[in-house]
């Protein structure tokens, strides 16, 4: 089988590939891969997802045609129904914290998982409200 | 119709190879010629690149990335869009793609047989299809590793 370097227009797209456009095209692709492949974990077809979330089969099919640029909500709408993780929300890595929004400290989170939160909490006090509940 | 099948090196990758033809006579391959023919759809020439890059080097040809169907029953013949830029090709599974020709798509027209230019490619990727389907079915090409492997190529055909 022969080999061959593209050459002309393709040649020289090719050698001039922009990176953000790709990764545009890529995500879209490796999301609309992780949705079908979720469908087939659960054994759904497209008219079945699209009966139980509410859309046409041809919605569907162009989600995993790789061309849609999903909004975050129907993206966590997949999610739910597919029992699939689509959306990297771990919790950020700094936090901003309302009690010393006046002193305008951002305190890391990674703060709160080590030793020095327990003093931390005592010397200042409403830290550990929002650790209690669980929002940062 | 002769031709040769070409492996484009910089598309293909560890998930899919990605092929194209040179018709006879000819210096380019289809895949080419498309790029060249349709340079002022700068937009949607991007993305078809950005896909094929994608499929080569990570997700491989997936069947959902495509409308099928396009030529005759079970052909093979199908088709990769941006916009209303069509690329026509036959897929052959999730890690091997043949890509010919392609164009512009009107939002006037409802079916490529409206679009003369459009449909002479669709059967010219038909004919390209049935050659190589006919040899694939003869052992004459075999598909192996995600490859096309010719054993034998009657030119001539």
């Amino acid at each position: 089988m022969k080999i061959r370097n593209a050459s002309g227009v393709l040649g020289r797209m090719l050698a001039n590939m922009d990176e953000l456009s790709l990764a545009k095209t890529r995500n879209r692709m490796m999301v609309a891969a992780k949705i079908a492949d979720a469908m087939r974990s659960s054994g759904m077809n497209q008219k079945q997802l699209a009966q139980k979330m509410g859309k046409t089969e041809s919605e569907v099919s162009e989600w995993l045609s790789g061309d849609r640029n999903f909004t975050l909500d129907t993206l966590t709408e997949i999610e739910h129904t597919l029992n699939v993780s689509l959306l990297d929300t771990d919790k950020p890595r700094y936090a901003y914290s309302e009690k010393v929004d006046k002193q305008a400290i951002i305190v890391p989170i990674i703060f709160f998982q080590t030793k020095e939160y327990a003093t931390a909490s005592m010397t200042m006090g409403g830290f550990s409200k929002y650790k209690k509940n669980g929002t940062y | 119709m002769n031709f040769d099948i070409e492996e484009i090196k910089e598309l293909s990758g560890d998930a899919a190879s990605i092929y194209s033809v040179t018709m006879e006579g000819e210096e380019n391959t289809l895949l080419e010629q498309f790029f060249e023919e349709n340079a002022e759809y700068d937009e949607e020439l991007t993305e078809i690149l950005n896909k094929l890059y994608v499929m080569g080097k990570e997700t491989g040809c997936r069947w959902d990335n495509f409308k099928h169907n396009e030529g005759s029953p079970g052909d093979g013949v199908s088709v990769l869009k941006a916009g209303r830029l069509r690329l026509y090709c036959l897929y052959v599974d999730s890690t091997i793609v043949c890509f010919g020709s392609g164009g512009y798509k009107s939002p006037e027209i409802r079916a490529y047989q409206e679009d003369p230019e459009l449909n002479e490619r669709v059967e010219q990727m038909k004919a390209i299809a049935e050659r190589i389907n006919k040899a694939i079915k003869e052992k004459d090409i075999e598909i192996k590793d995600g490859k096309l492997n010719i054993n034998y190529w009657d030119y001539e055909d």
